[in-house]
């Protein structure tokens, strides 16, 4: 993915060359990256945790940058933090809420 | 490193007391004047693109004017007060558990505005170890921190995708020396406010053979001096005479192709949008979300005697009635 190129001081600085996509992760491959067990992930779908259409539940499940983004903050919450599958429901909840209303206030100020 | 204070009223050019329509104003006026598309010496054109979109980023949102405000009247300067090195708020990037600064350049925002008003709500993946880690030798190997940062994209950039170069900093640790990696990112065409870019493996080092963290790039979408932005629709404030209203007229309107022509027809109300198909932003299906037009009547602050003598005439003439009234 990234191809360092040496530069006039490349024992201090290197340059990665990387090119961005947008990536989509299956299901073990999320869990993987997270490292979470892939049970804990597919019941994490069905607490419905994922924001809007971050996650495809009706289809095959495939998992976006945002999804996988916040299946590590869920597992840092949950592990680091002592917060429990009801609680982190409730905090997905109020996530995805401010993160609308923000949106909303962002558009209703306009330029 | 001190972090500069940026005088954003000065970037506006406009008073402390400004109210916020005066800002919007000024805003929409200097955007216009600076775009990237329009501005006559490109690279100066957007680095004051940017500095205006950031300065329009605080002072436009209440609450973010109203903490710089503060922080402006107890600001002493790059290296004396409250926010001098050492005393300086930790940017976003910092773990309080005493790993390492990361600093960037190339995102759009200054030092300033990354220190102070900088994503990050709740701090996870900045302030904070990633979650990662092998059960059976925690201690010894844990899975690097994330790091975030966002990135200024225009809708120029969204629309058609970007070259980016996005330096990372960071500091002495452990005996070794600084590191600056420099990426040149691209952005895909259609990225969407708010949405994430991951740079796998470019996020704080591991502990002992725990994998590195990842650089999460968080896409802003900068401000434009004609459109607001919903998911990939656009909507642009069209401001019309009354006359053109009820007679109708051909309205030239920017779009993010070009200027092209609507017609409004004759008896289009206030507050009415018109629609222009597939001129907005890219959808996840690869079509192009939609230009609104809002109809937005203005009518003359002053108007001459002849002016004055025919709207008379037209009061006198038309049956129409905006308000019921007994």
């Amino acid at each position: 993915m990234s191809t360092p190129i040496p530069n006039d001081d490349y024992l201090l600085a290197l340059v990665h060359v990387i090119e961005v996509r947008p990536a989509t992760y299956s299901l073990e491959a999320a869990a993987q990256l997270a490292d979470v067990h892939p049970e804990m992930l597919r019941y994490y779908c069905q607490l419905g945790l994922f924001g809007e259409a971050r996650a495809h539940p009706d289809t095959l499940l495939v998992f976006d940058d945002d999804a996988l983004y916040e299946l590590r903050r869920f597992e840092h919450y949950r592990r680091h933090h002592g917060v429990n599958r009801k609680t982190l429901r409730l905090l997905c909840g109020l996530w995805h809420e401010v993160e609308s209303l923000q949106k909303e206030i962002r558009f209703l100020r306009g330029s | 490193m001190a972090v500069k204070f940026q005088d954003y009223y000065e970037t506006l050019g406009v008073a402390k007391t400004a109210s916020a329509e005066d800002i919007k104003l000024a805003f929409r006026k200097l955007a216009r004047l600076y775009h990237p598309d329009v501005a006559k010496d490109k690279v100066t054109g957007e680095a004051k693109f940017k500095e205006i979109n950031e300065a329009y980023e605080v002072l436009g949102d209440p609450e973010k004017r109203k903490r710089y405000d503060e922080l402006g009247s107890h600001w002493q300067g790059d290296a004396q007060g409250p926010f001098a090195p050492g005393a300086a708020p930790h940017r976003r990037t910092h773990s309080p558990q005493g790993e390492t600064d990361f600093e960037f350049s190339g995102t759009g925002f200054s030092d300033f505005f990354e220190s102070f008003f900088g994503g990050g709500r709740d701090g996870f993946g900045s302030r904070h170890p990633s979650a990662g880690h092998t059960s059976d030798h925690e201690s010894f190997a844990q899975h690097g921190r994330d790091v975030e940062a966002d990135l200024l994209v225009t809708l120029e950039e969204a629309l058609r995708g970007a070259l980016r170069k996005v330096t990372l900093r960071r500091p002495a640790s452990n005996g070794d020396a600084d590191r600056t990696n420099t990426y040149q990112v691209r952005i895909p065409a259609g990225v969407r406010e708010g949405q994430r870019i991951r740079l796998a493996g470019q996020g704080g080092a591991g502990v002992g053979s725990g994998p590195a963290g990842d650089l999460y790039l968080r896409v802003r979408l900068a401000r434009h001096p004609d459109f607001s932005v919903q998911a990939a629709d656009l909507y642009f404030d069209l401001l019309l005479a009354p006359w053109e209203t009820v007679l109708g007229v051909q309205a030239k309107i920017p779009t993010l192709d070009g200027q092209t022509s609507l017609r409004v027809p004759a008896g289009t109300t206030a507050g009415s949008q018109l629609r222009l198909r597939g001129l907005g932003l890219p959808r996840e299906d690869k079509t192009r979300g939609d230009i609104y037009a809002t109809v937005r009547v203005q009518t003359p602050a002053t108007v001459t005697a002849e002016e004055r003598a025919l709207w008379e005439q037209l009061a006198r003439l038309s049956p129409f009635k905006p308000r019921n009234e007994s």
